[in-house]
């Protein structure tokens, strides 16, 4: 079985997720092993989202559990589990437009910084050396996406493109060890999805564990290790990309359209 | 005005960072007006008065009003936009109708009288040195409002603002964070009260309507959403719009016409909210942001 072993990155076992009387995710299980990168796929409705929702804990699945770094977190808050390495990008998230590009990636670093009210208005030394590191950890984010050269613009004046780079430069400042993404490339032009699959491939050499639901194809043939694909909220498919693509049940899920 | 500042820079911490829309100030306001003045009115004055050293009472206000905050913040922050202004909003009406109906406690409509004065050090603390006073913790406020946004938390806030979602993602405990904004703004709102009592030595009703929790909000707007500087600005700006648009009501006459008696209400009211309309119709985003992007553009010049 492939990614079974105890030292699953992220584990989903028997998840279950409905809304009303529609079974969005229907017990689905699967482990996702330390530093690969694994691609939800599916057609439309498929329970691809929900069930990252779940992942990330924006949604409370009804049942099963689910496990991050083996440690059961299906009863914690999304915000707990973003504190404990769990890295989350949705499909559009909005930057903080009054800032400039800097400050939004260091919005990322509350994850694993402690300062609070008290100390934010009080400022002692303890929390001026965590703003310092902070202020660098964040350009180092933004540095491994490409965007240190624009550090001091107005968020609100970056084309679409640089704004998803922003958006996952503000989610690797959170120093997650297992990131999930939402459609991390849906609306890009075909230059910035190439960067895109750039900046994924170095996270994944950096060991770096990744959950991405993606309708893009092509995108999902170039950088996944293994797809796993939902149908009507269950797994019917799993494997690599290329043992996917042969698989009937696939095809006949998309309705023979042209898949991978 | 530096009382009115005071609260507009609580309020705007929760409105232009956290877009926490709260109506339900003035309620803060009134709440610690009463708790200073109930604290320190001599128990020969006023049955329930526990005749507290006034400078402890002043102390107690805010946070009194912080601990009430405190405690209907956590139901009240689980409504979201208008639905959250209008339960604050309800919160201020609740407060009158406790002071109006609970005589024996808060004095109703004949209001609360022979409060002492503050006194430091011997010297009684009114006009002018009060004024000085009010304003020296206004600062006080502004630099604990400046800290806070430029800090970490502060990040958080105005990541809640934005999204409350994608706030939590990043960790952001979204709640708690709420909760603990709308106490400190609460705790300003109580700190401006129980000044304001121990400027007029005097507490009616009549001074805490919902009219002042809608002028809170007006003048963070006016004065610019997002910028602390702003709020001082907007409070500024719209006490002195208020106090000579009430001087020029109050006049016999204009260019030789009578006025009639209704003037100084019109003024106050129609012209105070016809000038807040304009405010917002060319400068959407409030005075001082207009202000400055205008420098800036005759700057690039």
């Amino acid at each position: 079985m492939r990614g079974a072993g105890d030292g699953a990155a992220c584990r989903v076992e028997g998840v279950s997720k409905a809304f009303g009387a529609v079974r969005a995710v229907r017990d689905v299980s699967f482990a996702v092993e330390p530093g690969s990168l694994t691609c939800l796929i599916g057609p439309n409705g498929a329970g691809k989202s929900t069930l990252l929702h779940c992942i990330s804990g924006f949604l409370r699945h009804d049942a099963g559990r689910i496990e991050i770094e083996g440690t059961d977190v299906s009863r914690w808050p999304a915000h707990r589990r973003a504190r404990n390495g769990l890295g989350t990008v949705f499909q559009t998230t909005r930057p903080l437009e009054r800032l400039d590009v800097w400050t939004n990636a260091m919005v990322g670093c509350h994850a694993w910084t402690r300062s609070d009210f008290l100390a934010g208005i009080l400022r002692p030394p303890r929390q001026r050396r965590e703003e310092r590191e902070i202020r660098e950890a964040s350009r180092e984010a933004l540095a491994l996406v490409g965007l240190e050269q624009r550090l001091l613009d107005a968020a609100d004046a970056l084309p679409i493109g640089q704004l998803r780079l922003l958006s996952i430069a503000r989610v690797l400042a959170q120093r997650p060890r297992v990131l999930l993404l939402d459609e991390p490339v849906a609306g890009l032009r075909a230059a910035e999805k190439r960067q895109l699959t750039t900046v994924f491939r170095d996270l994944r050499e950096r060991g770096l564990t990744q959950v991405l639901v993606e309708h893009d194809m092509q995108f999902v043939g170039s950088v996944a290790d293994r797809v796993i694909v939902l149908d009507r909220g269950a797994v019917i498919a799993d494997g690599p990309p290329e043992q996917v693509r042969g698989d009937e049940r696939v095809i006949s899920a998309y309705l023979g359209t042209a898949v991978l | 005005m530096g009382l009115s500042a005071m609260v507009a820079i609580g309020l705007s911490l929760l409105m232009g960072f956290a877009g926490q829309v709260s109506l339900g100030q003035g309620a803060f306001y009134a709440l610690g007006a009463y708790a200073a003045g109930l604290l320190s009115v001599p128990k020969e004055l006023f049955a329930n008065g526990l005749g507290l050293d006034p400078l402890l009472a002043l102390a107690a206000a805010p946070l009194l009003t912080a601990t009430v905050a405190a405690v209907v913040g956590v139901p009240l922050l689980r409504l979201r936009g208008h639905y959250l202004a209008f339960a604050t909003l309800a919160l201020h009406l609740i407060l009158l109708s406790v002071i109006f109906g609970e005589e024996r406690l808060t004095g109703g409509q004949t209001g609360l009288i022979g409060i002492p004065a503050l006194e430091v050090g011997g010297r009684t603390i009114t006009g002018n040195l009060h004024t000085a006073v009010v304003w020296a913790l206004v600062v006080v406020c502004f630099v604990i409002a400046q800290n806070l946004v430029r800090s970490r938390a502060g990040r958080g806030l105005q990541a809640i603002a934005t999204s409350e979602a994608s706030a939590a993602a990043a960790g952001v405990d979204v709640a708690s964070y709420k909760l603990r904004l709308f106490v400190l703004a609460a705790g300003f709102a109580g700190l401006a009260g129980g000044l304001y009592t121990y400027l007029l030595l005097y507490l009616s009703p009549d001074a805490f309507t919902l009219l002042i929790s809608i002028e809170f909000v007006v003048m963070v707007a006016v004065g610019g959403l997002g910028s602390v500087s702003g709020a001082v600005l907007g409070a500024v700006v719209v006490t002195l719009l208020q106090y000579y648009l009430q001087k020029f009501g109050t006049r016999q006459e204009l260019l030789g016409l009578d006025l009639p008696i209704q003037t100084p209400t019109v003024a106050r009211i129609g012209v105070y909210g016809l000038i807040f309309v304009l405010v917002m119709l060319f400068f959407p985003r409030g005075l001082l942001p207009a202000f400055t992007g205008a420098l800036r553009r005759l700057g690039r010049r």
